[in-house]
Order: C-alpha cells, then sequence, then structure tokens
C-alpha cells in the first residue's frame, strides 16, 4: 500500500512563515479531514504534495520517492481546490477527455452518471458556467481521474445544500466502488464530520492533532457550570480553550477527569466543529 | 506522451492569442500608422507587445494547465523553450528573410522595425537555445520554468525601445542572476558567457548587414 509522508515541511512566503515544520502521514484509502482556521497553511500544504508549489525545507515523499517534479507520482495525485487552470473556452465534455488523456483510466460511466445526477450540460464551454457548475466539473473530473489521492480543498465552494449533500453522497459512492485516499480541507466541518475516518489540524503551523476522527470526537467533552466549579473539576486537566459569560464558564478539554461530576457541572459531547474551534479558538477569558 | 500533448494544447493556445492579437494590431497599426504618418513604428511596438505577451499568456496558461494535470515543471520547460523556439524561429527567418531581399534588391525600404526585430529574435534564440541546453543536460533543474518569464517581459520592454536592447545583453543577464540567486554559479557563469557570446555575435552580423543599408537606425 503506497504512502505520503510528509516529513518537517515549512514553508516561508518572504517574511512569513507559513509551515514551521509540518510530519504527517497519508495513508491508503482513507478519508481524511484537514482543517485549520483561515491562513493556516492548508492549501499550500496540499499544494506543496501536488508539486504546484515548493517547500523550503523537510520532504514530501510516496513510499519513499520525492513527490517534487516526479510525473509518475504526481500521475497518482489529484488536486481540486478554488482555482480554474482549465481553459475555460473548451467544453466540458473536452475536459472529461482532457483529463483522460492525461491521466488514462477516466471513469467514463462515472463521469456519465454525475453529468446526470448534477444536469451538467456537457456542450457548453467552462466560462459559460457558473460558480457552481465550475466546481461541480472540477469536482466530477476529481471523482473520475483514477489517481490514488484526491486532495480537494474547499471543494464544495459555490455549492448549493442540496448539491453538497449530494456531492458527500457521491464521493462516498464511489469510495465504497473504488477506495483510494481522500484528503478534504473544509470550513464546513460539520457537513463532513461523517464522512472522513481521520482528523488533521493545521494550527501555527504545525500539526496539532493527527487522530481517528472516531477517537477524537469521543474524547472531546465540553464543560459547564459555575466557573468555581469548572475550575475545581479540571484542576489537573489540560483545557483546550474556554468562555466565560456572567458567572458561567464552559471549559473544552479532551480528558475529562475520572472522579465523579459535582452536581453543579455539566459535560456534554463535543461535535467536530465545535472540537475544532475548542482546539483552534484563541482564549476569550481569563484560564480556570 | 504529456510532452507531446501539453505541446500541442501550448501551441493551439498560442496560435488563437497570437491569431487574435496579431489581427488587433494589425488593424491597431494601420489606423495609428495612418493617424501618424507612420508606416512601420507603431505597428512594430504592437506587433512586439502582441508577440511577446501572447507567448508570455500562452506559457502562462501552459504551466496552469501542466500544474492542473501533475505535469512536472521539467516538462512544462521543454514545452516552454519549444514554443518560444518556435516563435523565435518564425521570428528570425522571416527578419533575416527580409534582410536578405533588402540586400539583393539593394532597396533601403523602411523596414528598420523588422531589422531591429531581427535582432530581438535572435538574441531569444541564442537565450532559449543554450536554456534549452542546460535543460537537456540538467533535467532535474526545478526552476528552470521562471527562467523564462522574467526574460520574457524584459524583451517585451526591450521591443518597445530597440536601442537600449541592441547595447546590452539584458536578456541573458537575467537568466544568469536568476541563476546567481539559487545560488548555482557555474550555470549562471556558463550562461552568461555563452549568452553574451551569442548576443554578441549576433549583433556583429547584424551591424555589418545592417550599417550600409539602414544608417538612421544604426548605433
Amino acid at each position: 500500500m503506497s504512502e505520503i509522508t510528509i516529513k518537517q515541511v515549512t514553508k516561508r512566503y518572504g517574511a512569513k512563515q507559513v509551515l514551521k515544520g509540518v510530519d504527517l502521514n497519508l495513508a491508503a484509502e482513507h478519508i481524511y479531514a484537514l482543517l485549520g482556521r483561515n491562513g493556516v497553511g492548508k492549501s499550500t500544504l496540499l499544494r506543496m504534495i501536488n508539486n504546484r508549489t515548493l517547500a523550503t525545507s523537510g520532504s514530501i515523499t510516496m513510499d519513499g520517492r520525492s513527490v517534487v517534479d516526479n510525473e509518475t507520482i504526481q500521475n497518482r495525485i489529484y488536486l481540486m481546490n478554488d482555482s480554474v487552470l482549465y481553459p475555460i473556452d473548451k467544453t466540458v465534455s473536452w475536459h472529461f477527455h482532457t483529463a483522460q488523456l492525461m491521466f488514462g483510466g477516466f471513469d467514463e460511466d462515472l463521469a456519465a452518471h454525475l453529468v446526470q445526477t448534477f444536469h451538467v450540460d456537457q456542450t457548453r464551454q467552462l466560462r459559460q458556467l457558473s460558480t457552481g457548475f465550475k466546481t461541480i466539473v472540477k469536482l466530477i473530473i476529481a471523482l473520475c481521474v483514477p489517481c490514488d489521492y484526491i486532495l480537494l480543498d474547499e471543494p464544495v465552494l459555490g455549492l448549493d445544500a442540496p448539491n453538497r449533500e449530494q456531492f458527500y453522497q457521491e464521493l462516498l459512492a464511489t469510495y465504497a466502488q473504488r477506495p483510494r485516499t481522500f484528503v478534504i480541507a473544509t470550513h464546513l466541518i460539520e457537513e463532513i464530520a461523517t464522512l472522513v475516518d481521520h482528523v488533521f489540524v493545521l494550527a501555527h503551523g504545525v500539526v496539532t492533532i493527527d487522530e481517528a476522527a472516531e477517537t477524537l470526537q469521543a474524547r472531546g467533552r465540553a464543560v459547564s457550570g459555575p466557573h468555581q466549579a469548572v475550575a475545581t473539576y479540571l484542576a489537573e486537566t489540560p483545557i483546550l480553550s474556554q468562555t466565560t459569560m456572567g458567572q458561567l464558564t464552559t471549559a473544552y478539554t479532551m480528558n475529562v477527569p475520572a472522579a465523579p461530576v459535582p452536581p453543579a457541572v455539566q459535560v456534554t459531547a463535543l461535535n467536530l466543529q465545535q472540537l475544532f474551534i475548542a482546539l483552534t479558538r484563541e482564549d476569550e477569558s481569563d484560564a480556570v | 506522451m504529456r510532452f507531446k500533448q501539453l505541446l500541442v494544447l501550448s501551441l493551439t493556445q498560442l496560435g488563437k492569442i497570437l491569431g487574435g492579437g496579431m489581427l488587433f494590431a494589425g488593424i491597431g497599426a494601420l489606423v495609428l500608422g495612418l493617424g501618424l504618418g507612420s508606416e512601420v513604428m507603431p505597428g512594430r511596438y504592437l506587433l512586439w507587445f502582441v508577440a511577446l505577451f501572447g507567448g508570455l499568456f500562452a506559457i502562462d496558461w501552459t504551466a496552469g494547465f501542466a500544474f492542473q494535470n501533475g505535469i512536472s515543471r521539467r516538462t512544462m520547460w521543454r514545452v516552454a523553450m519549444v514554443v518560444m523556439l518556435i516563435l523565435a524561429t518564425i521570428g528570425s527567418f522571416g527578419s533575416w528573410l527580409v534582410l536578405a531581399l533588402l540586400h539583393l534588391t539593394g532597396q533601403p525600404v523602411v523596414a528598420g522595425g523588422w531589422l531591429t526585430l531581427s535582432v530581438m529574435w535572435l538574441q531569444l534564440v541564442v537565450c532559449q537555445l543554450v536554456g534549452l541546453a542546460i535543460g537537456a543536460w540538467n533535467l532535474n533543474r526545478r526552476f528552470g520554468w521562471a527562467m523564462l518569464g522574467p526574460a520574457f517581459l524584459l524583451l517585451s520592454l526591450c521591443g518597445a525601445l530597440p536601442q537600449i536592447v541592441n547595447q546590452a545583453p539584458s536578456a541573458p543577464m537575467l537568466h544568469a542572476l536568476w541563476w546567481t540567486w539559487r545560488q548555482q554559479w557555474p550555470l549562471a557563469l556558463g550562461l552568461l558567457v555563452a549568452s553574451v557570446a551569442g548576443t554578441l555575435a549576433t549583433r556583429l552580423i547584424y551591424r555589418r548587414l545592417e550599417a550600409p543599408l539602414l544608417p538612421e537606425v544604426g548605433q
């Protein structure tokens, strides 16, 4: 099974150090979420994996071979993002045909199915399509190319809710039929929470969370109650972040104490989005 | 295989850009030429900008398309080199043909623009031949691609300032600077020497051929 290994990757844009030493592995046949706040370097990381930009230092390898300018490897990686690098004066069917020429093994049956599902007019030029339909065409290509690693950077930008829902279903269906690795970088965390099996959180230029989605969600807890009660209960526990409103404090933690929960304190589970917010939020009040 | 596909796509795109651009520039040159009472100068500038920026756009398009399809910089660069060589060959062939015809007929027609253009094209050929040679020799060079953009831009500017470009081998200098910045000293030096020599040689030939015909364009 192939694997993409990212080791101590840094990226600097002029004086700004975006990535400060990213380490992560992308194994075969997983659906990963790559989460992080705006400007944290998610897109940069995906672009580096796809050879569109180069790391300042560190290495990105697939099965021990660098991905940089390696067409054999890049032929197995596909990045779909918000940029439209396709010729916009060409028809949708031309783009499908070209994807077949460039990658080979383009899944024409799936493309036909998706075209029908999303009501895409293949005879239209890309520039004649709305933003949403441009995204759909790019997604169709991403799902139909025979690559082992599909990197989706904000894949549903411009899609309405029904189309987003439809896309997630189609992604799962195609994944079930032909398992491969998807990496989804998005801010619509709730929408992908049930899709992904592993989560990376990027913060301050490094990977701060690298954990199975299920485990992560099982661990995340919000502890609410009077300020003093929460403080006492979590005295020995690392807190991710907290909010205070009047006398009430909500603290977010990955490890609730084994001690019984005090009567005034309430412990609730966190979903992925809440957990992400807790993990990346700057403290809004004094520490407990 | 991908090289050929990319090259075909790139040339198609270039053809479209240049076809449309040249038509537009031709009309513009005619209008300006008539308006300003000059037959050559406005047209020369317009054609220069269309050719060079058209080339730049085509290569930029090629790069974007290549990135989207997992094509390496190396292949991109080779495609760009071939595209530029084709451009340069067409340009220099046309210019030398004009020059040869002038010598054959002995007619000092007002063709200063074309003659100046020939030097530009020849410089471009020299630069890119050297670049191509480096590309063939050092195929893993990651940033070879980036040599082209600055050179194109500079040459575009030079197109509007023929007297300056006749005096300075600025394009090869820029290439060498790039490699210097990348701390590839032998490459930078080699490129500098080879390109300057090539540029000087073309300038020498040009001067010898041009001088008796077009003193008004001379140095």
